[in-house]
């Protein structure tokens, strides 16, 4: 094969330049200490380096987000520990207050002093972070959360929104506490609970005349009074005569319980339901048309359960009515649940008419209500002696034990130190709340460190220069340039002009 | 002996040329294109001397190009090939290098963006954090625009480049051309000069190294030289002639190079070169820039599209609905071929979203002023007039004019879909980032369950009815996007599916049925809740049955009738104006009207256009005929059947006394009678009119039983008329002649509205004079009234009772209802339906806030906040939660009787993250195609523009083998090696030296002959 002389000489410098530009390549990437000096050196690596660069920045920012986090829930964990201890103060005057020892007028300044108390506690709930938010307010933060009624009540005017921060690609973490589930409410069993009873328009007018406080004690009662009222009911004596077997020209007279009935032949049905009617407080027996055109004897209001014997007034034969002569009667189990019900109103009775609430309560209108009256509240599933419960918020837990000790009402007193201690209660568990997401946040925080180191490492490894390799790659390229120019300015020199002379 | 003089002479002259053309090898040694020289040379032809044969010496035959025409061939294809790579190499690692670099790349800056976002999330409220998001939203859109420009530069200098190949082709081709016409002077290739040969094929070689070649070489050693390509023809030299090519661009197209042959005569396009430096930089365009290009406008338009969808559901500071964060403008391609004036114009967007993205054109029209707009697409044209100022606006864009404008002159606009090249931030204001969730849900403070709810944005989408036909379907032109009251035809009563169902975004509805008096066809409307607004009280049976089939319903909602043909002022559901019965309005229009105040004096009195009030107006079909015998009353409607303008209009009974069949009057005088409470005045009048084609001369007539003409046959229409008129005493019946010469028939004055009954003295005709049928016609009724006629049907009532009146009954919806609604026929039968509707633009989604309220744990009521209407009642799915206007809600423990939940608008949040969160979050969301998320697109356009680069590198080192190899076996043949030259320079020499001798040789033989004489 010829090699062209011009061939050779373009073939000499091709092969030098490639050497130089790898040399200068490699020295630049010395300089610059990056692997690739330019992204279109390799592509793919640049593109590596860009996405875990990404994913650095990414968790950086997670970072960020948990520093934040871990100082708000701090706030937020120091304000809720004052307010425990400001509770845990206010236990101790309120079980101060409540002994028997106290006067009036001790218990009027110890009030006082847990106003200051609750006004502190406002002032922890309308608590604001290093950049100005209310902690508490839930998403309304421009805004204190908690502010005074013009009836000096508190009220919460944020909102329930949690907000909650992404700590890593899959976790959420909630960053704040609604004040409403950190001065939390609860539910108060007790007097000033609603019934779910449905009385009757007319008589629950006449309860609400009670007292609120005692209220209870009169609807208990009548509850007793309804439950009467239906064993009386279940256990009265019924006896049914079919008008078409009644003899209307008997003569003779019936005989109810021993009581002559006069007036026979009863000409009519009316005539003789007047007659037996007529009789009614002796017999303790009356009658009454049914819907269906029978006659209904029964055992009149107060003696339902008793006897009803029935026959004729000559004592032979069958009676006007056509019934059997004899007596008539409860079923035993009916009348022991009377018994019963009766034994319970009465004693409940006594009770109440005995106790100091006796005079608090209107005795005329409450025996002027009927027994059907309280039999929607019997039906409903209302357990008797057991209102409703109702929501009391923290602020008014508080106020109301102010306003008890106010009015030195030791049972209300009592029921606010409970209160107090489940408000403490319910605090401790909102800062072990707060405590458990410090902890999973700093734990986060340790596992997002280790990431990133692990995301710095990678980037090193693809981006960084391997001084050793390159300055070796340097010397055996340089190594190979000066091989390539030194033997072309060798070669170059050989041509057969030089030997012709 | 002179034979040894001249084979001595002959051979010192043959090495002399020899000797000249080794020198003239070593002198080009350095020429390009040179293709070494060889002298050949031949024997003479031997002298004869008897039978022996005397060799004369040698004589040069020819000078020969050392020349191999197959391996030029593969020299300039593979030439072509290596050369194709360069430019790849070269522009893609610009774009690599641009976009992968992380100072200008996207990749950084979309990071920090989302990083800020997510730093926002930890303090919504933070001013600052705000303000940091903006910047950070601001530098995307930035780079966005950076990176587009610098491609776009990039693309610049690539077409400048095709652009300059192209030239040199045509350079090329002219050179070879010239070449050609050079060799044309002799026939044979083995004559010509190799010089000009050299020429020819160098200039080959040049043109094949930017455009592929294919080339005929013709026995004088022209060549005719075409293209390859695919599919194309294109021959460019021909022996005695070339033709040019060209290029075209099309804008915003970076696939597409239009390469064109014979751009200046005869044109046509041609499929691209196959190879070459043009053929690689059109690939460099078509398959690394163009995909980079459209990858980054991808993702410009993705991210705008799906933070904007984010952002503007949330809202921001000023309890505001977030505005959009990113905006595309549009990039516009202007171009004037026709101007003869010297106007240049200047497109900025102002709004860009009321700009629609379709090309128009704009030309100035001298004699009115005035400019006018042409969209290319649609075809609207609009003539705006040049005020003072140089700048007009259109949809949403500036046109600012800037020079002298010449009558014609014309721009022709066309936008580039180049989202990423006009991405801008449209947010300047820290406080308008919409952070917080536009909803949100409270707990009543009473509650007594500790239940929280939850809210999000349902993800099923309300599918609607199943049966029924949307009314939207009954538009045969999607343009209009409405429908004028018109017939559909016959519509068939069922229980069971609704006839029509009335889409959400429906406005101004309408729909009637055409039913008789006493016909129990009834329209119910319900909505999905079982709520039933317009129709007739409809037992609990038929209740079932309506709400049975159709999925469409919710099934777990109580139906109610509570809202059951509400009007406006009667606590209507959502305050919503519906009307079941008949519906016409007062109202204002702008109108043309003749200026009669026009003062000036002299001035013509012109049209103006003024507000003109009109009252609600109706004239009524022909009223209905009751008839019955004398004493027996027959009750037409009952009290509450009928009510007019909320009027109860009482019960209408036909007494058989004073009347024993209705007339028009009959009617109006019941309607009267309210007057003053319903605010409607009605008038009767009956008139019938009857054709002159129909009128029958020779047949006779009677009018209310009175025989007309008494037995004379009337000559024409006008005796007709003046016997009827005759008769006008006893038939209280006027006749006059018509305009189109029939006859109309009316009440005389004082008789209006009477019936007018039309009968034949021969029992058994069918027809009378009039050519009318013999029955007695009613009249019709026209009410009017300043406010409105609305009849609604009451307890009782039903659809055909407005019948008595001449009226359809039907449902008008006036006000859109944001729901869809089911309209069901009930009853029997079948009836003729008309339907009239517009379609609203449907504005931003946002929900009207409402309260749930429990009824017990099982059961739960949805009150609209504002209006206070109860939207649904239903059985509340602990694990389904609450769904109502396409937000979810959800209890993390079952709520107890009288526990509320308030749903409203977020006010005042400003720490809520909500909605900002949802932006943090679209970094690791697939939202380009599903399927990657927007960093790793980037980053994937990075890595394809890269891989091309790499594989051109590797072809390029590959084809450089073959290069190398092709012009090996070239300088194998014709290459000029020193070494060979120095042997063949010596061996030349050492030859003439000898010939010099024979030459010497022969002279001293000459002189020893001499000699010897």
């Amino acid at each position: 094969m010829k090699v062209s002389t011009s061939q050779f000489f373009k073939q000499a410098v091709d092969i030098i330049g490639q050497q130089h530009s790898d040399v200068s390549k490699q020295q630049a990437r010395l300089g610059s200490g990056k692997q690739l000096v330019n992204p279109s050196d390799d592509a793919s690596k640049a593109a590596l380096i860009q996405r875990l660069k990404s994913g650095l920045t990414a968790q950086e920012s997670y970072g960020s987000g948990l520093v934040r986090l871990t100082d708000r829930l701090s706030l937020e964990e120091s304000a809720i520990t004052s307010t425990e201890n400001i509770l845990l103060n206010i236990k101790d005057l309120a079980l101060r207050a409540a002994s028997q020892s106290m006067g009036p007028d001790s218990r009027r300044i110890m009030a006082v002093e847990i106003g200051f108390l609750r006004d502190e506690l406002m002032a922890l709930a309308n608590s604001r972070d290093f950049n100005g938010n209310y902690i508490f307010a839930g998403s309304m933060v421009s805004n204190p959360p908690y502010s005074k009624n013009t009836d000096g009540s508190i009220i919460y005017q944020g909102d329930d929104t949690v907000t909650e921060i992404m700590v890593s690609d899959q976790r959420k973490l909630e960053l704040n506490s609604p004040g409403e589930s950190v001065f939390r409410s609860l539910i108060r069993n007790g007097n000033d609970g609603l019934y779910s009873g449905d009385l009757t328009p007319g008589n629950e007018a006449t309860l609400l005349t009670f007292p609120d406080s005692h209220k209870d004690f009169a609807l208990r009662l009548a509850e007793f009074k309804a439950h009467l009222g239906k064993a009386n009911a279940q256990a009265r004596v019924e006896i049914e005569v079919e008008t078409s077997s009644i003899d209307f020209s008997d003569t003779n007279q019936i005989n109810i319980n021993g009581q002559d009935i006069t007036g026979a032949p009863y000409t009519t049905t009316n005539d003789l339901i007047t007659a037996i009617n007529m009789q009614k407080d002796v017999t303790g027996a009356e009658a009454e048309l049914s819907s269906t055109g029978t006659i209904i004897i029964k055992n009149i209001a107060g003696k339902e359960g008793d006897t009803i014997t029935i026959s004729d007034s000559d004592g032979v034969g069958v009676n006007p009515l056509a019934l059997t002569n004899g007596s008539y009667g409860a079923n035993q189990e009916d009348l022991a649940a009377q018994a019963q019900a009766q034994l319970n109103y009465d004693n409940y009775y006594s009770d109440l008419r005995s106790s100091g609430y006796s005079d608090e309560i209107d005795w005329d209108t409450f025996q002027g209500i009927s027994d059907q009256a309280y039999d929607l509240s019997y039906s409903n599933d209302y357990l008797p002696g057991a209102p409703e419960a109702k929501r009391v918020g923290f602020f008014d837990v508080i106020g109301d034990l102010i306003e008890s000790m106010e009015l030195s009402d030791t049972n209300r007193i009592d029921r606010g130190i409970d209160e107090i201690d489940s408000l403490i209660q319910s605090t401790a568990l909102q800062i072990a709340d707060i405590g458990s997401r410090m902890n999973i946040a700093d734990a986060q925080i340790n596992i997002m460190d280790e990431t990133i180191i692990q995301f710095k490492n990678l980037i090193s490894a693809a981006e960084d220069l391997d001084y050793s390799t390159a300055v070796t790659e340097l010397s055996s390229e340089m190594l190979a340039l000066e091989a390539a120019q030194s033997s072309f300015a060798r070669i170059s020199q050989l041509s057969l002009f030089d030997y012709i002379r | 002996m002179s034979d040894l003089l001249s084979i001595g002479s002959g051979a010192a002259h043959l090495y002399r040329q020899a000797l000249a053309t080794v020198s003239n090898n070593i002198a080009n040694l350095n020429t390009e294109g040179y293709s070494r020289q060889d002298v050949s040379m031949a024997e003479n032809n031997p002298s004869q001397k008897g039978t022996i044969y005397l060799g004369t010496g040698a004589r040069v035959t020819g000078i020969s190009r050392a020349y191999d025409e197959f391996v030029e061939t593969s020299l300039r294809n593979s030439g072509s090939e290596y050369s194709t790579q360069e430019p790849i190499i070269q522009y893609s690692k610009q774009v690599v290098d641009l976009i992968g670099s992380e100072a200008s790349g996207l990749s950084s800056v979309l990071d920090q963006f989302f990083s800020s976002a997510h730093q926002l999330t930890t303090d919504p409220a933070s001013t600052s954090l705000r303000t940091i998001f903006l910047r950070d939203t601001e530098s995307v859109a930035d780079r966005f625009k950076e990176l587009s420009n610098q491609l776009d530069t990039i693309d610049q200098n690539a077409k400048n480049n095709i652009e300059y190949q192209v030239e040199s082709v045509n350079n090329l081709a002219e050179k070879i051309l010239a070449v050609n016409t050079q060799l044309a002077r002799k026939t044979d290739v083995a004559l010509q000069s190799p010089t000009l040969l050299d020429q020819r094929d160098k200039l080959l070689r040049d043109l094949s190294s930017v455009a592929k070649i294919n080339v005929i070489e013709k026995p004088s050693g022209q060549v005719v030289v075409s293209l390859d390509g695919s599919n194309s023809q294109a021959t460019i030299v021909r022996e005695d002639s070339s033709t040019d090519i060209g290029v075209s661009f099309i804008p915003g197209d970076l696939s597409r190079v239009d390469l064109i042959y014979d751009p200046f005569g005869n044109s046509r396009p041609i499929s691209n070169v196959s190879s070459g430096t043009l053929a690689g930089l059109v690939n460099f365009r078509s398959q690394i820039l163009s995909p980079a290009m459209d990858g980054l406008d991808n993702l410009a338009r993705v991210l705008t599209k799906e933070v904007n969808e984010i952002h503007t559901s949330g809202i921001d500071a000023k309890n505001q609905r977030g505005g959009e964060l990113f905006e595309i403008e549009p990039v516009f391609n202007i171009t004037s071929p026709t101007i003869s004036g010297m106007v240049e114009i200047d497109i900025t967007v102002e709004e860009a979203e009321d700009y629609d993205f379709l090309p128009f054109e704009i030309r100035w029209i001298e004699s009115s002023n005035s400019w006018r707009l042409e969209d290319e697409v649609e075809g609207d044209v609009l003539f705006i007039e040049q005020g003072g100022e140089n700048e007009i606006y259109y949809k949403g864009l500036s046109i600012a004019f800037d020079g002298d404008k010449k009558d014609g002159d014309t721009f022709f606009i066309r936008p580039i879909a180049r989202p990423a090249a006009g991405l801008n931030a449209l947010i300047k204001d820290p406080n308008l980032v919409a952070t917080a969730a536009r909803i949100r849900v409270t707990e009543n403070i009473q509650n007594v369950s500790n239940s929280q709810a939850e809210l999000s944005f349902s993800s099923s989408i309300n599918s609607g009815f199943d049966n029924g036909l949307s009314i939207f379907e009954l538009n045969h032109n999607p343009e209009t996007k409405s429908r004028l009251l018109q017939d559909v035809g016959t519509v068939e009563a069922s229980n069971l599916a609704p006839i029509y169902n009335v889409p959400s975004r429906s406005g101004n509805v309408v729909i009637t049925i055409d039913t008789d008096y006493g016909s129990d066809l009834n329209l119910q409307m319900l909505n999905r809740d079982s709520n039933h607004l317009l129709g007739t009280s409809i037992t609990e049976s038929l209740q079932q049955s309506l709400i049975s089939q159709d999925s469409g319903f919710n099934k777990d909602s109580y139906y109610s009738d509570a809202y059951l043909n509400k009007g406006l002022s009667e606590g209507a559901y959502l305050d919503s104006d519906m009307t079941y019965g008949f519906l016409a309005n007062s109202g204002s229009r702008v109108q043309l009207v003749a200026d009669s105040n026009s003062g000036v004096e002299g001035a013509a009195l012109g049209l103006i256009s003024k507000t003109v009030n009109y009252n609600a107006e109706v004239s009524s079909d022909l009223v209905y005929h009751a008839t019955t015998t004398t004493s027996t009353p027959i009750t037409l409607l009952s009290d509450g059947d009928i009510f007019l303008n909320g009027t109860n209009l009482g019960e209408l009974v036909l007494d058989g006394s004073s009347n024993t069949e209705t007339d028009a009057k009959f009617f109006a005088d019941y309607l009267n009678a309210q007057a003053n409470n319903t605010g409607v005045n009605v008038s009767s009048s009956n008139n019938i009119e009857i054709a002159s084609s129909d009128i029958n001369l020779l047949d006779q007539v009677e009018i209310n039983g009175q025989l007309i003409g008494g037995g004379v046959i009337p000559s024409d229409i006008n005796e007709l008329v003046e016997q009827v008129n005759e008769q006008s005493d006893l038939t209280n019946v006027l006749a006059s002649v018509s305009r189109n010469g029939g006859i109309i028939l009316t009440n005389t004055a004082g008789n209006e509205g009477k019936n007018i009954q039309i009968s034949n003295p021969d029992n058994t005709a069918t027809s009378n004079s009039f050519g009318l049928d013999n029955k007695t016609f009613t009249g019709t009724l026209l009410m009017d009234s300043s406010d409105k006629i609305r009849f609604t049907i009451g307890e009782g009532g039903s659809a055909g009772d407005l019948k008595l009146f001449g009226l359809k009954t039907g449902i008008y919806i006036n006000s859109n209802i944001d729901e869809e609604l089911a309209v069901f026929l009930t009853g029997t039968g079948t009836t003729t339906a008309a339907v009239g509707y517009s379609e609203i633009e449907s504005e931003v989604e946002s929900e009207r806030p409402y309260i749930v309220e429990f009824l017990s744990p099982s059961k739960y009521q949805i009150i609209d906040t504002k209006t206070e209407s109860v939207v649904a009642t239903r059985v509340y799915d602990h694990l389904a939660g609450i769904e109502y206007q396409n937000l979810l809600l959800k209890f993390n423990e079952p709520p107890q009787t009288g526990d509320s939940f308030t749903i409203d608008n977020n006010d005042n949040a400003t720490g809520d993250n909500a909605n900002i969160s949802l932006i943090a979050s679209l970094r690791n969301q697939n939202i380009i195609n599903g399927e990657k998320s927007i960093n790793e697109a980037y980053l994937d356009i990075v890595n394809v523009a890269g891989t091309k680069a790499t594989l051109a590198e590797v072809s390029k080192a590959a084809l450089k083998v073959v290069f190398d190899q092709a012009s090996q076996a070239r300088e194998d043949k014709a290459g000029v090696s020193l070494d060979e030259e120095a042997a063949d320079l010596i061996r030349f020499q050492q030859a003439y030296q000898a010939s010099a001798q024979v030459i010497q040789v022969s002279s001293k033989i000459f002189e020893a002959i001499l000699g010897v004489g």
